[in-house]
């Protein structure tokens, strides 16, 4: 006994030194969880204001850009106002409508802090429990998907971008209907891969993607990107398809979180099923 | 002693801040990220204990860990070269020992001490931290090629603050 004590005695700068090392990859480990609700992330309150008021100065070099796509985000929208349609019918019908629900609505977001450059990239945005984010919800921009909110605290969330090791979204190419899921290998913050889609899909460069709907996560049918090449590895059933992401992930400012009203009844129903198969 | 602590913290918030707001977002074709906070546990005084050196090391990972969302990957890499640090200047330790005062700079050492002894550590603290960002040696060649042009970078300016703004400190 007295030689162990000495033994650690005369190591015991090597002995913190492994303690701080177990201290960090017990962090690691756990950062890389969903829903541990955790303050050593951006998500926190000091962390938070530092990239907000850094964010404040750095928006006014961003300002064109973020007008040049908020306006044409307006026109878009202006384009779907029923008064700038014209009626094709000659009768008007007044529907009371109780036969669509409000199935997801959207909280506006500002982006303080984004990375695109590492393996695992994440944003942090200036809305959080208060505002009604929460975890798992998906987050859009203007032009496409941007990623799935991980952690939130009172004020500020932090978002897993679709650039990250882990990210794995259902995906369909819009006209076949076929269903894969989108990965990202490290390389090209602008590009991303489409997993799954059998080789006897007929492909053709420039085809969108957009999301499913599958996973509760995503509204069905918003645009992610283009296929900007295909090819088949010898002997493998499936293509590897490479996606040019609409979204430019360096330059998004501007987000909305999704609030998905159902997606707690389709989970536990979806959760239920597969208890019942265990 | 309390001024210099004092100038020590003021630095350790300073590089902090220039980490996570300048360097993390420096973006040279995906390949070149540069980690110059790490210069802070390089001129730390000869004579610091190394339990101090240590803790040092692992809180200021922490610290750029809170801002990257890295979990502790920060801290493992800064906490082994904090390690290891004392081991390389005992190893290099003169004849007649190190003066009390000293500190590793160019200025002191002159530039042929100083080059290897800062080039050892930032290419270790960055490859461990490529690797564990990566953690798998599959991509190996896009791993290394990012840890070695990084930490090229990184000793660029390093070599920068050292020249601009370390002052004569030899008493």
């Amino acid at each position: 006994m007295k030689n162990i004590l000495l033994f650690i005695y005369r190591n015991h700068v090597f002995f913190v030194f492994l303690l701080l090392e177990l201290a960090c990859f017990w962090l690691i480990v756990r950062n890389n969880n969903f829903h541990r609700g955790s303050m050593l992330n951006s998500s926190n309150q000091v962390a938070g204001s530092i990239y907000e008021f850094n964010n404040g100065i750095t928006e006014y070099f961003k300002l064109k850009t973020i007008n040049d796509e908020l306006a044409l985000e307006n026109a878009t929208l202006r384009s779907m106002l029923s008064s700038s349609k014209y009626t094709v019918s000659t009768t008007n019908y007044t529907v009371r409508d109780s036969v669509s629900r409000q199935h997801y609505t959207y909280v506006p977001a500002k982006v303080v802090n984004n990375s695109t450059d590492r393996r695992s990239n994440y944003l942090t945005i200036d809305r959080g429990l208060l505002q009604g984010v929460q975890p798992e919800m998906a987050v859009l921009s203007s032009a496409g998907i941007v990623g799935i909110v991980k952690d939130v605290s009172k004020n500020f969330a932090t978002v897993i971008s679709v650039l990250h090791k882990n990210s794995s979204i259902s995906a369909k190419l819009a006209n076949t209907g076929y269903i894969g899921s989108l990965t990202w290998d490290g390389r090209d913050p602008q590009v991303v891969q489409l997993m799954d889609i059998p080789n006897h899909v007929e492909l053709a460069e420039g085809m969108v993607v957009q999301t499913s709907g599958y996973s509760a996560m995503f509204p069905a049918g918003i645009a992610i990107g283009k296929v900007r090449s295909f090819s088949i590895k010898e002997g493998d059933n499936f293509y590897s398809i490479e996606v040019d992401l609409f979204t430019d992930m360096n330059a998004v400012s501007v987000v909305y979180v999704v609030n998905n009203m159902m997606g707690a009844e389709q989970q536990e129903l979806e959760l239920q099923a597969q208890t019942d198969d265990n | 002693m309390t001024t210099d602590m004092l100038k020590y913290v003021w630095q350790f918030i300073l590089l902090c801040l220039l980490q996570v707001l300048i360097f993390n977002n420096l973006n040279l074709g995906g390949y070149v990220n540069p980690f110059p906070y790490i210069y802070l546990i390089l001129m730390l005084p000869i004579s610091m204990g190394r339990i101090p050196v240590l803790l040092v090391g692992f809180f200021l990972g922490l610290t750029v860990d809170v801002f990257s969302n890295t979990g502790g990957m920060h801290a493992a890499a800064t906490t082994l070269i904090a390690f290891y640090r004392p081991l390389y200047i005992k190893a290099q330790s003169p004849r007649e020992g190190y003066e009390l005062t000293a500190v590793p700079s160019i200025k002191q050492f002159g530039i042929t001490w100083f080059i290897p002894y800062a080039l050892l550590l930032v290419v270790m603290h960055h490859s461990v931290l490529f690797l564990l960002e990566a953690f798998r040696f599959s991509d190996f060649f896009h791993t290394f090629l990012k840890a070695v042009l990084s930490s090229g970078l990184t000793m660029v300016i390093i070599v920068f603050i050292e020249y601009m703004f370390v002052n004569e400190r030899r008493r």
